[in-house]
């Protein structure tokens, strides 16, 4: 009796062993070793809230569209001077990575007239998002309380939130990031 | 093309001399850094005549406010017209960034705003100053509204009314006294002020839904922030449906210790819920509680104020600020019970996988698992003689192995195609086969036939088998795997983590590991059911019908309770009655005891007795029309059908369309919304019908929030095209939509909760608005 109690017991531990060690050679793409958490904000580490948003054309994105990729969403808007200083730093890293899978997607809290000619005029040449409330509490809900712009959101391929930034993205610490996650 | 090569150009070299700038310059902000823009720009207003009003901000260090066209401000005070507002010139420079001229006010900003008229009577102007600002080189905050009320002089010759606050009779103005506060002598020699006067109560209606209250205390006194509170007085279609209360000061209170309480003067915005019509004036009344510093403590106070509310065209939304309020936690920040489980999952699978198994083991006591004890022990205690412990533990063991499988297979099959088996399984015909199937099984326990094959087909499984352990092990195999599937669906929120697991991830095997590791641990506690019903139960004799006879009455009792899922109301609880009674009778009830009769005997007819009454309750409650069996006679103590009263909050809705609709109408009456999945043969469902949704806290809380209902019993395609957009696997499950009318998945919730549990989840869903 004992024995076949013990006999069963062990069975059943090497069963869910069995289990656990095959999940976890099957799901390694899932679970990619994470490196070490960089920055602070609420969100980190978290999967990314969802939204839909008017793009400056008139078509509405969501981040689903862009799943596979890392993204670099930037809060921004035309009459916040800090945004547009960083702006052609945001366009020569789409550039430079966008053949190693990373997206950056403008989201501006402002008007589409002023957006439409800002792009046109500086030739922005990744997606750009524009609305007013519902841009705020997209902001809101990516971690940022006080709606500041410019404001930045990292997020891995995953789709999990890696990092955050209110104020101006410092290039040392965007590309040691960059080359973390792609 | 040019033009945009020149831009990259010029902006590479700016960018290449800021970097240098920036990187020996620490400019990174930490979260909590970001200060409210209220504290930044600390703005203040006053009026030393009815010709005008100054506004003026206090800047921070380091912040500018700019004067551009975001600059505005406005009043809704009816018969209040402002005229253009003077503002300093400031020094315009030009900004590079932005390509234009601008101006910038550090340190302060003062505007004067004329007012071009002002009807007579008006002592107080809600303003809504908007402004726009930033932290230099760092940052800049979005435009931003400010409310502010301002008091006005009187007009010279009227005579000073007490503005349009009555304070209301209060206890302190009937009784003339004040109250001393114990264990405190007043050690304040001048007589304390009126209620009314040490606490000045003043309201104005801001815009069609939002009141702007004003408190102010007299030096020395407080208000205690914990006992504010406001009502509409009156039946005027106008309620409150939420109110902005600044953060006070702590106050260490020698007899509540710390309390939050306000001194000086606060203003409080007020969000009303209201339905459209005219200009009409509603009486606010404010309850409120205060101190004098060290000294007195006054009785509750309530006073009354009259103000007219502009017309509202439409049906308006409650609130709608532009910024949340600073203490609401952002909505991405909170993470629902279930992707917090398959997060985990995800980054430490063994750990998880224990996680799983001991969720197990809590699931093994709730009513998911419950109706399998009564299978289990029914199919031990049928083997009879043949019995023993070590059998006992191998049928547990394959009978919880069978469940387990099945409970793993259907989650892999709902993770990966979306279908829910179970569901598929509600159906009136199988559950009515299976409900046939207890009563035979019940009735062979009972002694009234035996349950066996024909003797032919025996053998010949017998001489296959060559023993007769195997005919019963695939037995009570198909037994588990039938349990799992009919008798106990459940979606908890760890069968949920591990489909949501096999859906984002796509790792089957993961999540399949999860269920198999959850479904082992609710077997852990059958198994030792189950083997000590083989060893506890006699082999022959009058001790062993007995008990075979608990058992019948078990697997009855499970029909009856499985019948609820079909037929629903009086029927069942007829059938309750008539099983209790029925019990009790077996049990002696009417039999007299004979003189000498043991302690026993006189036990079970008590307790026959007890059953008789209580099937005898059941059924006077199947005959007043109740449909709960646990409360028979509810219906009777309410006077009404218990139904209209539990069911009348919820309003039902079947496909996507109806969602939005029902949700689109909700959100125009100011709004939030719930939407319930239920069906009825979701036991967690039916719980939190009778224990949760019920109670007068949930009731109250659903006046903003607004239940819907889906019943997904009849599991058809508008059914499942419904749950597949939230991503739903079944019932129970809850969504809450906010008053934009979208979806907020950080507040789902999954299974059942108790109601204490359940109302502070729906105050944080509020909260979170």
């Amino acid at each position: 009796m004992m024995r076949q109690l013990l006999i069963t017991m062990v069975a059943i531990t090497a069963l869910l062993t069995g289990f656990y060690l095959s999940a976890r050679h099957f799901s390694e793409p899932a679970v990619t070793p994470q490196p070490a958490s960089i920055g602070t904000g609420p969100l980190l580490g978290n999967t990314r809230p969802d939204f839909q948003l008017a793009s400056h054309a008139g078509e509405f994105i969501s981040p689903a569209d862009y799943s596979g990729k890392t993204l670099l969403i930037n809060f921004w808007a035309t009459w916040c001077a800090p945004c547009r200083q960083e702006m052609p730093m945001l366009m020569d890293l789409q550039r430079q990575y966008a053949s190693s899978g990373l997206q950056v997607v403008g989201i501006a809290l402002d008007d589409a007239q002023s957006v439409r000619s800002f792009v046109q005029t500086y030739g922005i040449s990744y997606p750009i998002l524009v609305g007013s409330e519902d841009v705020f509490e997209t902001s809101v809900a990516y971690g940022n309380d006080e709606g500041v712009l410019p404001y930045s959101v990292l997020i891995d391929k995953t789709g999990v939130v890696r990092w955050q930034y209110a104020g101006i993205i410092q290039h040392d610490e965007i590309t040691k990031l960059l080359s973390d996650f792609l | 093309m040019m033009k945009n090569k020149n831009f990259k150009g010029c902006f590479s070299l700016l960018l290449t001399t800021l970097l240098l700038f920036l990187s020996t310059l620490a400019t990174a902000i930490e979260f909590d850094e970001i200060r409210e823009y209220g504290d930044v720009f600390e703005v203040s207003a006053t009026a030393s005549d009815r010709q005008q009003i100054e506004v003026s901000w206090k800047i921070a260090d380091g912040f500018y406010l700019y004067n551009n066209k975001f600059l505005r401000f406005k009043t809704e005070t009816a018969g209040v017209i402002l005229g253009e507002a003077v503002i300093p010139p400031g020094k315009p420079v030009f900004d590079d960034l932005l390509g234009e001229e601008v101006i910038k006010f550090h340190d302060k900003l003062t505007i004067s705003l004329p007012l071009e008229s002002v009807a007579p009577g008006v002592e107080l102007v809600s303003l809504k100053l908007r402004s726009q600002g930033c932290m230099e080189d760092v940052f800049c905050y979005p435009p931003t509204d400010q409310l502010l009320v301002v008091n006005l002089p009187a007009a010279a010759q009227a005579t000073l009314p007490e503005a349009s606050s009555q304070a209301a009779t209060s206890l302190a103005d009937v009784f003339n006294t004040s109250v001393t506060a114990p264990g405190q002598d007043a050690i304040n020699d001048e007589p304390a002020l009126p209620a009314d006067e040490a606490f000045v109560y003043e309201a104005i209606s801001y815009s069609a839904e939002t009141i702007l209250v004003r408190f102010t205390s007299q030096p020395g006194y407080y208000l205690y922030r914990d006992k504010l509170n406001f009502t509409v007085s009156g039946d005027s279609g106008f309620e409150v449906s939420s109110v902005d209360l600044p953060e006070g000061t702590i106050k260490d209170d020698p007899e509540f210790g710390p309390v939050e309480v306000y001194f000086g003067l606060i203003e409080v915005p007020v969000h009303i819920n209201r339905t459209a019509g005219p200009e009409q004036t509603i009486s606010l009344q404010a309850d409120y509680q205060g101190c004098r510093d060290g000294d007195i403590c006054y009785p509750p106070q309530t006073s009354t104020v009259e103000l007219s509310m502009p017309a509202a065209s439409a049906p308006t939304p409650g609130k709608k600020q532009s910024k949340p309020p600073s203490d609401g936690q952002a909505t991405g920040a909170q993470q629902s019970e279930q992707d917090v489980l398959a997060k985990m999952l995800l980054s430490n699978p063994s750990g998880a996988l224990f996680a799983f198994f001991i969720a197990g083991i809590l699931l093994a006591f709730t009513p998911c698992v419950f109706p399998m004890v009564p299978i289990l022990s029914g199919i031990i205690a049928g083997q009879g003689e043949r019995m023993t412990t070590s059998r006992a533990f191998w049928l547990s063991l394959v009978y919880v192995l069978a469940m387990a499988v099945t409970y793993t297979v259907a989650g892999v099959l709902a993770g990966l195609f979306g279908q829910n088996l179970q569901a598929l399984f509600q159906n009136p015909w199988i559950l009515g086969f299976f409900i046939a199937i207890f009563i035979a099984l019940a009735f062979s326990m009972f002694g009234f036939f035996e349950l066996q094959l024909p003797s032919r087909l025996q053998t010949r499984l017998t001489e296959a088998s060559n023993q007769q352990k195997g005919g019963s092990l695939t037995g009570v195999a198909v037994m588990g795997f039938l349990s799992a599937l009919i008798v106990g669906p459940c979606v908890a929120p760890p069968l949920a983590a591990a489909l949501i697991v096999i859906g984002a991830s796509g790792s089957a095997l993961l999540g399949g590991a999860a269920l198999f590791a959850l479904s082992m641990g609710m077997g852990v506690p059958l198994i030792l059911f189950g083997v000590s019903a083989g060893k506890l139960v006699p082999k022959a004799g009058p001790w062993m019908d007995s008990i075979k006879a608990v058992f019948g009455i078990a697997l009855l009792a499970l029909a009856i309770w499985m019948l609820e899922r079909i037929v629903q109301g009086p029927v069942i609880l007829l059938l309750w009655g008539v099983l209790a009674i029925a019990s009790g009778v077996y049990l002696g009830a009417l039999e007299s005891i004979p003189q000498g009769a043991s302690g026993w005997k006189r036990l079970w007819k008590s307790l026959g007795l007890v059953l008789l009454l209580l099937g005898t309750i059941e059924i006077i409650g199947a005959a007043s029309g109740g449909d709960d069996w646990m409360k028979p006679l509810k219906s009777i103590r309410s006077g009404s059908p218990v139904n209209s009263v539990e069911h009348v909050t919820f309003q039902r809705i079947k496909s996507l369309d109806d969602l939005d609709s029902a949700v689109e109408r909700v959100n125009q009456s100011g709004q939030a919304a719930m939407l319930d999945f239920y069906a009825d043969w979701c036991v967690e469902c039916i719980r939190m019908e009778r224990n949760t949704f019920g109670e007068p806290e949930i009731q109250k809380l659903f006046a903003e929030i607004k239940p819907l209902q889906a019943d997904v019993t009849e599991n058809d395609n508008i059914d499942q095209a419904l749950m597949q957009k939230y991503g739903v696997i079944g019932p129970p499950a809850i969504l809450f939509f906010d008053r934009q009318g979208r979806e907020m998945p950080a507040f789902r919730l999954v299974g059942y909760f108790e109601a204490d549990e359940f109302a502070k989840h729906l105050q944080n869903v509020l909260e979170a608005q």
